[in-house]
């Protein structure tokens, strides 16, 4: 039986290989039907709640949760959050518009479910700052409009 | 629920000491970065390095590695939060695993927090001991400018 893919991240002299794989597959999903398949993502419905309902639900119980939270690692480990990390690329969207009317620690969760960090190094701690490469990539990729 | 209220809720020690709320809620940074002077960024030392953390200082959640952080910008160790003047005052509170929050001293009686996302308060140091920020486990001062 072939070893899966994601076994081979497993072994050291595979792990270049697979990166490289997966770098390719993901630029190939972005180019050829990433906005469709957001559309359509946007309007499944998850036990019956529509994905941006669900969001929208998920993101005002996280945002209540952290207010006095002192660590942006305990906030992405709450189960809200990790439930928004779990809608994966049908909550992009969302999310950067969250961004847009205020930013907030989402970086963790696009970063999670995109696979890339369009932030620079240097705008390390600068929440808008980063926010506002989130946008700017959202606007780039046709996820804003 | 008024805001007050809702500090008292989290922080007990509030409904036994007069405290003020000095500044609206911010998401840009943390008690940490408030209690260096640094109004501008999220300190922390997160793994996926989104936040800022002074270099060479190790990455990670411990009282040491805080206490490093603010020696990276002069602080020293010191014995106690007893009012010293032409000294400024750090506390770092310690949660049952790691760091959890740092205020800085204003003057003989209060001290000044900035809680997770929320507002600035002007405060008793004890009054943010409990279950949310846990208890002070350390000074630090420098000269102040």
């Amino acid at each position: 039986m072939p070893v899966p893919k994601y076994l081979e991240y497993s072994t050291a002299g595979a792990r270049t290989f697979f990166f490289a794989e997966f770098e390719q597959e993901r630029n190939l999903f972005e180019d050829i039907s990433v906005r469709r398949q957001r559309r359509r993502l946007a309007k499944c419905k998850i036990k019956s709640e529509s994905v941006q309902a669900r969001f929208n639900r998920l993101a005002e119980e996280w945002k209540a949760e952290v207010s006095f939270v002192p660590s942006t690692l305990d906030m992405v480990l709450l189960p809200s959050y990790q439930k928004i990390i779990g809608m994966g690329w049908g909550a992009v969207p969302f999310i950067l518009r969250e961004l847009k009317e205020q930013p907030h620690h989402w970086f963790w969760a696009l970063e999670a479910i995109t696979g890339i960090d369009p932030t620079s190094p240097e705008d390390a701690g600068r929440i808008s700052r980063q926010a506002e490469a989130w946008i700017a990539w959202g606007y780039q990729k046709g996820i804003l409009a | 629920m008024g805001r007050k209220k809702l500090f008292k809720k989290v922080f007990p020690g509030l409904a036994k000491s007069p405290f003020e709320i000095t500044s609206p809620p911010n998401t840009g940074n943390n008690c940490i970065a408030w209690a260096a002077g640094d109004e501008g960024r999220w300190w922390e030392p997160d793994i996926i390095k989104k936040c800022y953390w002074p270099a060479n200082v190790p990455r990670e959640y411990t009282l040491e590695a805080y206490v490093r952080a603010f020696q990276s910008i002069g602080y020293t160790l010191c014995d106690d939060g007893e009012f010293e003047s032409g000294w400024v005052k750090v506390a770092i509170f310690m949660g049952p695993v790691r760091p959890t929050h740092a205020a800085q001293q204003l003057d003989a009686r209060k001290w000044k927090s900035k809680c997770g996302t929320e507002e600035d308060i002007e405060h008793e140091l004890n009054a943010l001991e409990g279950s949310s920020y846990g208890k002070v486990a350390c000074f630090l001062k420098r000269r102040s400018e």
